[in-house]
């Protein structure tokens, strides 16, 4: 329960935090933004598997299945992110 | 084979319906996070095509994305309190716990049919308006039927448990699994608030 909360109250304050660093405009666009938004999605979503999805507890061998289905997805999206822009590149598009 | 052999053999099936029920769903999750991939993945390519319609820095709100954003997380944090209450043989907290998840996943859904409705009829961006407009239904669109199955899905487990008490916790891999969609559900929408969103009001 008090592990639920904590997931809970700190995925709010995550998503508060860049909603308002997106609304305000502060840290300026850039790369150092780009981070903060990478790194706070990419938080909120450990925090998901690790607290509400069990993982904390351990569940055998049973999400490795999970795990190369996300290996796929990352290498599926810059795969067609880099051809698509790869593409449009020779084409002198871009 | 004599009946002593017998009573040595494994007896089948090798797995109970409760572990490969939980099995079978981390695969079909890994099915899943492939399929939102692939529409990730062709909206981040095609983001700027906007064809001379309106582009993500003069449509998205960031106060509605951010209250559905609110509600979304918070009917995770009450449907993995549902689970948790089942698990304990606390069917009335269950229950209510469960409802609360499938009214906040509603308050969601209406959100964002409201703003399907905003684009589409105040602001002339369809399907059709663009490649990003295609890109941007697709992928939002199909994250918000996952919603809708999901809400679906758990409001037939509150009836079950609450009109025929078929829910019991015997039955906690029926209710984890449906809790397992849903987190992961959530799961999608932080990517898609984060790389639809708020990078598309960032430019």
């Amino acid at each position: 329960m008090r592990s639920y909360v904590l997931a809970w109250l700190s995925m709010l304050a995550l998503s508060a935090l860049v909603f308002l660093a997106v609304g305000m405009g502060w840290p300026p666009r850039g790369y150092f933004l780009a981070g903060v938004l990478g790194s706070a999605a990419i938080l909120q979503v450990l925090i998901q598997l690790y607290v509400f999805m069990h993982l904390k507890e351990g569940q055998g061998w049973y999400p490795a299945y999970f795990y190369t289905g996300i290996g796929f997805s990352v290498l599926w999206v810059l795969g067609v992110w880099y051809l698509v822009w790869q593409i449009g590149y020779l084409a002198g598009r871009i | 084979m004599n009946p002593k052999e017998e009573s040595a053999a494994v007896k089948l099936p090798l797995f109970s319906a409760a572990e490969g029920r939980v099995l079978g769903f981390w695969v079909f999750m890994a099915g899943e996070a492939n399929l939102f991939a692939s529409l990730l993945g062709t909206y981040m390519a095609l983001r700027r095509q906007t064809a001379g319609g309106p582009g993500p820095q003069d449509l998205f709100s960031l106060e509605m994305v951010a209250a559905a954003t609110f509600v979304l997380l918070t009917s995770s944090f009450t449907g993995a309190l549902a689970t948790s209450s089942l698990r304990k043989g606390h069917i009335r907290p269950f229950q209510a716990w469960l409802l609360l998840t499938v009214a906040l996943g509603e308050i969601f859904l209406f959100i964002q049919g409201y703003e399907f409705y905003e684009y589409l009829v105040h602001r002339e961006f369809s399907w059709q308006t663009s490649a990003f407009g295609s890109a941007f239904y697709t992928l939002v669109g199909f994250h918000g039927l996952h919603v809708l199955f999901g809400v679906f899905w758990l409001f037939g487990l509150w009836t079950q448990s609450f009109f025929w008490k078929k829910v019991t916790p015997e039955d906690l891999s029926r209710a984890w699994v449906a809790g397992l969609y849903w987190h992961f559900v959530d799961v999608v929408w932080i990517v898609i608030f984060t790389v639809v969103y708020l990078s598309g009001v960032v430019g």
